[in-house]
């Protein structure tokens, strides 16, 4: 019974994902960041280089910003008209504070690890985009794991194979960086595209006033 | 009558309900849903699903807020504080008495 009661909470949280649109708007991201580093490559050493290198907080603040605007709208749009709208429920008081603490305190660690065990090794740059593989493919992993949707496992998969094949074949960095986004960027654009068709198919948009006013 | 069974003949009539039970664990999982969310994820009929509303709204335990977004109609459900409270006793009863049965 208590199983029982525990399965909306776990469908709830499924419902953000069904419609891949949550893909389609992280794949958009992922390829700002491709065009970015792909940047960065081909104008390095020069001041525009630079330039860049300082406006690296504005792209991903901006670009993570646009898109969550983008995943609002197609949600508003094409979701929430066809299957219903959710609110999620936000943690107030100490109980986020705390989950801002933990997260805060994983991302200086990984940082940490990611100095000590890559960046200073010689050629430790050129495993960056080995790196950002796991750090992705775990935050996948645990959005599949969360929401019981196996195809996150296989995008979690994809992630560390590009990061690992990258890293091997020992390209520069910004180079690296830039394959790794754009190939991860394809990988989620096609599972948010078929995930969408495949909803849309599914759920057609109604006829009449979805509402019971 | 025994004790035990005698704790189930206590429970919440008004959530012990099937129906009504599982729109209280769909709302308790989340901040608010509407109309449309919980038709499907109960499987009622509009008729059903605005009875089991009303009655839980009667009872405090729910919250309707009719509202539009954008030209469209959007009944808003919540759940209510004494909602949670009484969603929470019904389950930590439940609870007890499953453990207590099986134990034996």
């Amino acid at each position: 019974m208590s199983d029982d009661l525990e399965q909306p909470a776990l469908r709830a949280v499924r419902y953000w994902y069904v419609d891949g649109t949550f893909e389609l708007a992280f794949g958009g991201l992922c390829l700002l960041l491709a065009v970015y580093f792909c940047a960065q490559a081909i104008v390095r050493d020069s001041w525009i280089a630079a330039l860049l290198s300082v406006i690296f907080v504005v792209v991903i603040v901006g670009g993570g910003r646009l898109f969550a605007r983008l995943l609002r709208v197609l949600k508003e749009r094409l979701t929430y008209p066809r299957t219903g709208y959710v609110a999620y429920r936000r943690m107030r008081g100490t109980q986020r504070g705390v989950r801002i603490a933990v997260v805060a305190a994983v991302a200086a660690m990984l940082a940490d690890l990611l100095t000590v065990l890559v960046i200073r090794r010689p050629e430790g740059l050129k495993l960056v985009a080995g790196a950002t593989g796991l750090i992705f493919g775990g935050a996948l992993a645990w959005t599949g794991y969360r929401a019981g949707l196996p195809r996150f496992y296989v995008l979690a998969v994809l992630s560390l194979l590009i990061g690992a094949a990258i890293s091997v074949s020992r390209l520069d960095q910004d180079l690296g960086l830039s394959i790794f986004y754009g190939a991860l960027s394809v990988a989620l654009l096609t599972s948010g595209g078929v995930t969408l068709g495949r909803y849309l198919r599914h759920n057609p948009p109604p006829e009449e006033a979805p509402d019971g006013h | 009558m025994g004790t035990n069974l005698r704790s189930l003949a206590d429970v919440d009539r008004l959530i012990h309900e099937p129906s009504r039970t599982i729109i209280l664990a769909i709302l308790f999982a989340v901040q608010s849903a509407d109309f449309l969310y919980l038709q499907r994820e109960t499987g009622l009929t509009k008729g059903n699903l605005s009875v089991h509303l009303s009655k839980l709204e009667e009872a405090g335990y729910v919250n309707i807020e009719k509202t539009y977004r954008g030209k469209i109609p959007l009944t808003l459900c919540s759940m209510t504080e004494k909602g949670r409270q009484a969603f929470k006793d019904y389950r930590n009863q439940l609870k007890h008495f499953v453990e207590r049965t099986t134990r034996r």
